[in-house]
């Protein structure tokens, strides 16, 4: 029987071993491409290694299980084969009788041996599927293809799905670098610089998801809060600055705090001090005791924790103006004991300033970042909004009206304090001398009257937003506000859910 | 011992008896080679055809080319069991005494023609069960052995359905072939016309013998079949029956209920007179398949989808046939209610 077979069998060797081997190109290249799409899904790159070790296993099994088990030319195998060609399960029907001994059999043996032997090997081709063997190519180009694209192709994918356009993801990423260089530049606690870093990484992850302009813009004006949020704490400066310029006294020595400038600060000091020098004994007294009311009044004012150490400088400056003003009042010569608290108290405020410079810079750096990245995304071709047209909200106008009409500005400290109301006349002396520019004073000289404690959502924009003495705002600037803070209502709940669709629509409607 | 004078005997004869019977019926060489088969089988056959395409000549001209006597029994809504089996009748014997003697029916006969089978009532039909099957007859408590070989070959008339009963199931499993006597050609038309101007009468000459038709069976029996095509057969036949699970959906859906394991059986024995016939010593599937057409087609009843398509049973077998061996087909008759939707857009 093998002799009769023989000839064929070489034939079904050589197709059993083709089909096992594509078979096997065929489960080992899907394995490999399905190992390649998720490698490229985590973005990771596998190595070589492991990708021949991926393919050659499925593709040397399936190999010899299919070649042993299912394609092997086994003689039953190249009996079905022959029939196949026309023989009619002759051959079959042979090999199931081999050990038949009936005349009839015989003769079927017979007849079967002399149509086999008919047959030429060109009447069995090789039947390898054109499909597996298509299905081949392609999973190897697939496979071959997948190994040449980046690993991190997925990342890119993912920001191209996120809706950002290639404009705009080059100019975030851009935003987010310049954010995390000025940051890293700057010589800020290296606990601030971790919390900065992970307020970009927030701004990074939020840019990713949002969708449209306004939520981008949103993403970008919340990114602003939390930079003031960490940074402004450690500037005291900024408070006490404005606070101290709300009274006359001590008005150019808030200026000068308030931006930082120690020479101004030292002069303003100088200034101070050749002026009450320049007094008698008594005037003396009561000029440092004003000066040290006011002081302490505006620390008050400021809402600055006593534990602050710019505070505790200024106190301290205070405190030593009071008892320069108890040694005048008894005559004696103050000269060498303000000199010396002036000197102190210059020295400590100076290096304080100095330290509370860098983060100021560094907020003022982030903020312009942030704020043209806002702009940007919002479109610059936005309207501006004049504020002057919005009445009783521009702090600008109240400035104006501040100076058409300049009126002597009391000390709130001498309102407050009964002690001191015997020193109203020279305070309106002294408050002339005052610069005419203290916009944020009052005519009664009570900062919580003034423009920028103002209450109200503008108030919130003006903290977060825009600066009120700039004199007006881009719309795109208070749109994002607005659409930030209904963002985090949303976020906070305090929006009815069948509203927001509502809101929504009226947000898209402003934007477009 | 089958020898191979005896195949070479078998391939000649049949050869022969096949061209003999074709002088008388022209055409319907497939019915004939069928008929052939069943009757070198020993199955019986039911021939359907509408009147007038040569059944029953078809039927007398077998009797003649196979040189047995011949019976024919025209049923009809009045003819009893005892007309077809015969009775017991009085008779006087030589001391005068009465006694009962049997006298036997025409179904005491090699070949019987049951012509227009379905006229006559269940009762009368059911009167050929035993024959048909084990080849007795039992009347008044005695059974009867029928000479061998003995073949029914019944005719009916699809048509004129009006006063006729249908065959019952156990009854159409009886029959080992279901053959359709089709109409003839145009050409065959003519020979049929041209042929019998000279003369109605048979003209086929006897070629075998009841003996020979026997050896020939027997020859045949020995023929060897491979398990697969057992078990392709059986697969097939199961494949008839909606109730099993692997059956296909075809079945399920097509096929009211399937043929009887008397369908396998009739399928490898015709399978193999086929092969010899054909000069093979094998069976193959090509045999199977060609005459799963004849056995199975009286065997399955169509489902009410089925009738309602207008799917004939030779149609869901050819697509058991194709879903057996992997393939895909549709059927050619469209549903004439989609038909008429459709013409109507």
């Amino acid at each position: 029987m093998n002799k009769i077979f023989l000839r064929f069998r070489r034939k079904l060797m050589i197709e059993a071993l083709c089909r096992s081997f594509l078979m096997g190109l065929l489960i080992g290249g899907g394995a490999e491409l399905a190992f390649l799409i998720v490698m490229h899904l985590i973005s990771r790159n596998p190595g070589w290694i492991s990708i021949g070790c991926v393919f050659a296993v499925p593709f040397l099994l399936t190999f010899f299980i299919l070649f042993g088990a299912v394609y092997f030319p086994t003689q039953r195998r190249i009996a079905r084969r022959i029939d196949q060609s026309g023989l009619e399960e002759r051959a079959g029907t042979m090999l199931e009788f081999k050990d038949g001994n009936s005349p009839i059999l015989e003769m079927q043996r017979t007849d079967a041996v002399q149509r086999i032997q008919s047959i030429s090997l060109k009447q069995i081709p090789f039947r390898i599927s054109p499909k597996v063997g298509i299905a081949c190519v392609i999973v190897a180009a697939m496979s071959v293809g997948s190994m040449f694209v980046p690993y991190d192709i997925m990342s890119m994918l993912r920001a191209e799905a996120s809706s950002l356009s290639k404009a705009e993801a080059a100019m975030f990423r851009a935003l987010l670098e310049a954010l995390r260089n000025e940051t890293a530049e700057s010589d800020i606690a290296d606990g601030l610089k971790e919390q900065l870093y992970d307020g970009f990484d927030i701004l990074e992850d939020d840019l990713g998801k949002a969708e449209g302009e306004l939520e981008k813009a949103a993403q970008l004006a919340a990114a602003e809060a939390r930079v003031k949020d960490t940074l402004e704490g450690e500037i005291s400066k900024d408070q006490i600055g404005p606070a101290l310029q709300a009274f006359g006294a001590v008005s150019d020595l808030g200026k000068a705090m308030e931006k930082g400038d120690t020479e101004g600060l030292s002069a303003a000091l100088e200034k101070m001090k050749s002026e009450i020098l320049a007094r008698d004994s008594q005037k003396q007294a009561e000029r440092l005791t004003r000066i040290s009311s006011n002081i302490e009044s505006a620390l008050a004012a400021s809402g600055i924790s006593e534990s602050d150490r710019l505070y505790s400088a200024l106190s301290d400056l205070a405190k030593a103006f009071r008892s320069s003003a108890e040694g005048a009042l008894s005559k004696a010569d103050v000269s060498g004991e303000l000199e010396e608290a002036v000197r102190k108290g210059e020295g400590a405020i100076n290096a304080l300033l100095n330290e509370q410079n860098e983060p100021d810079a560094l907020l003022d750096r982030l903020l312009e970042l942030l704020g043209d990245a806002k702009r940007s995304t919002l479109n610059a071709d936005f309207p501006i909004w004049e504020t002057e047209a919005v009445p009783g909200e521009n702090p600008e106008g109240e400035t104006a009206e501040t100076e058409q009409n300049p009126s002597e500005t009391d000390d709130p400290a001498e309102t407050k304090d009964p002690e001191n109301e015997n020193t109203d006349r020279e305070n309106s002396d002294n408050d002339s001398e005052q610069d005419p520019n203290s916009s944020s004073q009052t005519e009664d000289g009570d900062p919580e009257q003034s423009g920028q404690s103002s209450d109200g959502p503008m108030n919130t924009m003006k903290e977060g937003i825009f600066d009120p003495t700039l004199g007006n705002v881009e719309y795109g600037q208070v749109f994002a506000a607005y659409y930030a803070e209904y963002l985090a209502s949303v976020n906070n709940g305090q929006i009815p859910e069948d509203m927001r669709e509502l809101l929504e629509e009226y947000f898209e409607s402003l934007n477009n | 011992m089958v020898n191979e004078k005896d195949v070479q005997f078998f391939g000649e004869k049949c050869k022969e008896v096949v061209a003999e019977i074709g002088k008388d019926v022209v055409g319907q060489k497939e019915v004939v080679e069928c008929a052939v088969i069943a009757m070198i089988a020993g199955g019986n056959v039911l021939l359907e055809g509408v009147p007038g395409v040569g059944k029953t000549r078809l039927v007398r001209s077998m009797g003649r080319a196979f040189q047995l006597p011949f019976s024919r029994i025209q049923f009809t809504p009045d003819l009893m069991p005892a007309d077809v089996t015969g009775t017991n009748i009085i008779e006087k014997d030589a001391d005068g005494k009465n006694k009962l003697k049997f006298q036997r029916g025409p179904i005491f006969s090699n070949i019987i023609l049951a012509d227009e089978i379905n006229r006559a009532t269940p009762k009368t039909q059911s009167a050929l069960l035993e024959a048909m099957q084990e080849h007795t007859v039992t009347a008044g408590g005695e059974t009867y052995r029928l000479d061998e070989p003995f073949f029914v070959l019944a005719t009916q008339n699809p048509v004129e359905q009006d006063g006729t009963y249908p065959l019952p199931e156990a009854q159409t499993d009886r029959f080992m072939f279901k053959l359709v006597v089709g109409f003839p050609t145009v050409s065959e038309l003519n020979a049929i016309v041209e042929m019998t101007q000279a003369t109605m009468d048979e003209v086929a000459k006897g070629i075998l013998t009841g003996e020979d038709l026997l050896k020939m069976r027997a020859t045949a029996q020995e023929i060897p079949v491979m398990e697969e095509i057992l078990t392709y057969t059986s697969k097939l036949v199961s494949a008839t029956h909606p109730e099993l699970e692997a059956s296909p959906e075809v079945t399920k859906k097509l096929i009211r209920f399937g043929a009887s394991p008397r369908a396998a059986q009739a399928l490898i024995t015709a399978a193999k007179v086929r092969a010899l016939m054909e000069g093979r010593y094998n069976v193959s599937y090509d045999d199977i398949n060609a005459l799963a057409y004849p056995v199975l087609r009286h065997r399955i009843k169509g489902s009410f989808e089925a009738i309602t398509d207008r799917i004939t049973n030779d149609q869901i077998i050819s697509r058991l046939i194709d879903e057996l061996n992997g393939k895909k087909t549709v059927f050619a008759v469209e549903n004439p209610v989609a038909k008429l939707k459709k013409n109507k857009k």
